[in-house]
């Protein structure tokens, strides 16, 4: 589904992503591990088209997306929940919603309530502060938010950044639930997180990014296993 | 006219006064609030909405189309504007600082273009209706004065019909709040701007149309009025909508009773004054917060 050579980013003068090779099968979960400065934000942010890679190819579909701004991305069918949410603040939990729905809003109006429905079947507290502004949601709910606003926009490959920053466990495990279910019905999904823990319980597979580069490429399963990874990220020695 | 009566005078021409600046400076912020640069050339825009209606007048239109086509011109000549001036430069990455540099380049050929083609001679448009002026406790009110109060009020709440209700107006909120997110949904910040720029050359225009029939029209009518709407946009905040329409009143207001209880040489000075004033004290200005997404 998504197949990508030799990717190479640089963010000001430095080089944060270094001739990344990989692909993406339909229907699988992806974890992108490692740590801060890594390279994860900008792993994702580059496939959503926010930076524009210096080498290498991004071919989504048959497609190549290379170099293609944000706005078409989206319309290729990749939407990416970004770190810190990014809500529009000021707007409301439902124009959140319905403008995460902006690049197909034209064939899409008819059915804009029924796709509301689905989200807020998927996260029902989200429906009792439809009428709120984004801003005044909890931190657990702003990301249930973000996480509705990508759907919106109806993905083939939904990339999620970072989801669990800054909320508590209980938080996490819902969240993280949620997109184990959405997996079940077919949702292609890259998930960088730094909670290594959480995203290896939901992922098929993984990579552990170190200095722009992966280091590591396995299963969920056998990352789970390995020692490297229990010391480095999951804080068991 | 007893003291009152004059007052209230005084009011009166602010008020007018204060309309068209508020609609110049609703122009800039929205511009700004959308694109990140000011567009110091629309003051331009208000002298070609009054002299080429004027023009397509006396060319033998009726006057209603006069107005729309003047207005379609101006609104033409952003979007040209935009694409030939803002967009390249932007492309190369140029800086805020160019950008608005670059407005102000236009804004001097549109003055020039202006002087070769009607000279420094005043037009006159006539006022919108026969009706005679009449008093109000005492105080002269010209009809035109209402068309252009209405103008305003009438504009105030399209805009705010437009960004408060509609889907695009919520997606312009959106990207002004957000643009990284906004790019995200598939919105195009780039398509907003051409977007902004046609829409404030006609909300210029059609501010100019409306002040024509009080002040005359000269090639260089909009670069005051242009200058004072900036400084009606900076004493509201900047990035406010609410705040350009309070400013643009507050300024009227005051030039008017400079002017009338101090003396007509302080017109101009006034504004100046002012700006320097908020630099100073208040850089936020009177309604707040210099920060994008109110």
């Amino acid at each position: 589904m998504l197949a990508v050579k030799d990717l190479t980013v640089f963010r000001g003068h430095i080089r944060v992503l270094n001739g990344l090779t990989f692909s993406v099968s339909a229907g699988e979960i992806v974890a992108v591990l490692g740590a801060n400065g890594a390279g994860k934000s900008t792993l994702v942010g580059a496939l959503a088209g926010l930076y524009p890679p210096a080498a290498g190819e991004i071919v989504f579909q048959n497609r190549n997306l290379t170099g293609r701004p944000p706005e078409a991305v989206v319309h290729a069918g990749i939407s990416l929940v970004p770190e810190h949410r990014q809500l529009f603040a000021g707007l409301t939990v439902r124009d959140n919603l319905i403008l995460g729905a902006y690049h197909r809003y034209r064939d899409a109006k008819k059915e804009l309530p029924r796709l509301l429905e689905d989200v807020y079947r998927l996260f029902p507290a989200l429906r009792e502060k439809q009428e709120k502004p984004a801003q005044t949601l909890s931190g657990g709910l702003q990301q249930m938010l973000a996480i509705g606003r990508g759907l919106m926009a109806d993905p083939r490959l939904l990339l999620l950044d970072e989801p669990s920053m800054g909320l508590a466990p209980l938080v996490v495990r819902e969240i993280m639930t949620t997109l184990s279910g959405l997996r079940a019905k077919g949702q292609t999904i890259i998930l960088a997180e730094q909670n290594a823990h959480a995203a290896l319980k939901i992922a098929d597979r993984a990579w552990v990014l170190e200095r722009g580069c992966i280091a590591l490429s396995d299963t969920a399963e056998n990352l789970r296993q390995d020692a490297r990874i229990q010391a480095a990220y999951l804080g068991r020695s | 006219m007893s003291p009152e009566s004059q007052l209230l005078q005084y009011l009166i021409s602010g008020l007018t006064l204060g309309s068209i600046y508020a609609l110049i400076a609703i122009g800039l912020v929205v511009t700004f609030n959308i694109t990140g640069i000011f567009n110091l050339a629309l003051g331009e825009f208000v002298t070609l909405g009054a002299l080429v209606s004027i023009a397509l007048y006396a060319a033998g239109l009726p006057l209603i189309a006069a107005f729309a086509l003047a207005v379609l011109i101006a609104a033409a000549l952003g979007a040209v504007m935009e694409r030939t001036a803002i967009h390249p430069a932007r492309k190369a990455n140029a800086t805020i600082l160019t950008l608005v540099i670059i407005t102000i380049g236009v804004g001097i050929a549109i003055r020039g273009a202006s002087l070769l083609i009607w000279g420094t001679h005043p037009y006159i448009l006539p006022p919108f209706s026969e009706h005679a002026p009449f008093t109000v406790a005492g105080a002269v009110v010209i009809p035109q004065s209402l068309w252009v109060l209405g103008l305003a009020v009438v504009c105030v709440a399209a805009l705010f019909a437009f960004f408060e209700f509609t889907y695009l107006g919520k997606a312009v909120r959106a990207c002004v709040m957000n643009r990284t997110a906004a790019r995200l949904v598939g919105i195009n910040p780039q398509r907003l701007s051409l977007a902004a720029f046609t829409a404030t050359g006609a909300l210029g225009a059609l501010a100019g149309i409306f002040v024509a029939p009080i002040t005359f029209a000269t090639y260089d009518m909009g670069f005051m009025l242009g200058l004072k709407a900036f400084v009606a946009a900076i004493l509201g905040g900047v990035t406010n909508v609410p705040g350009a329409i309070i400013g643009g009143f507050l300024l009227g207001i005051l030039e008017a009773f400079g002017v009338g209880l101090v003396g007509s040489g302080l017109k101009d000075g006034l504004a100046m004054i002012v700006m320097i004033l908020v630099m100073l004290i208040r850089p936020t200005g009177i309604l707040g917060a210099f920060r994008r997404g109110a």
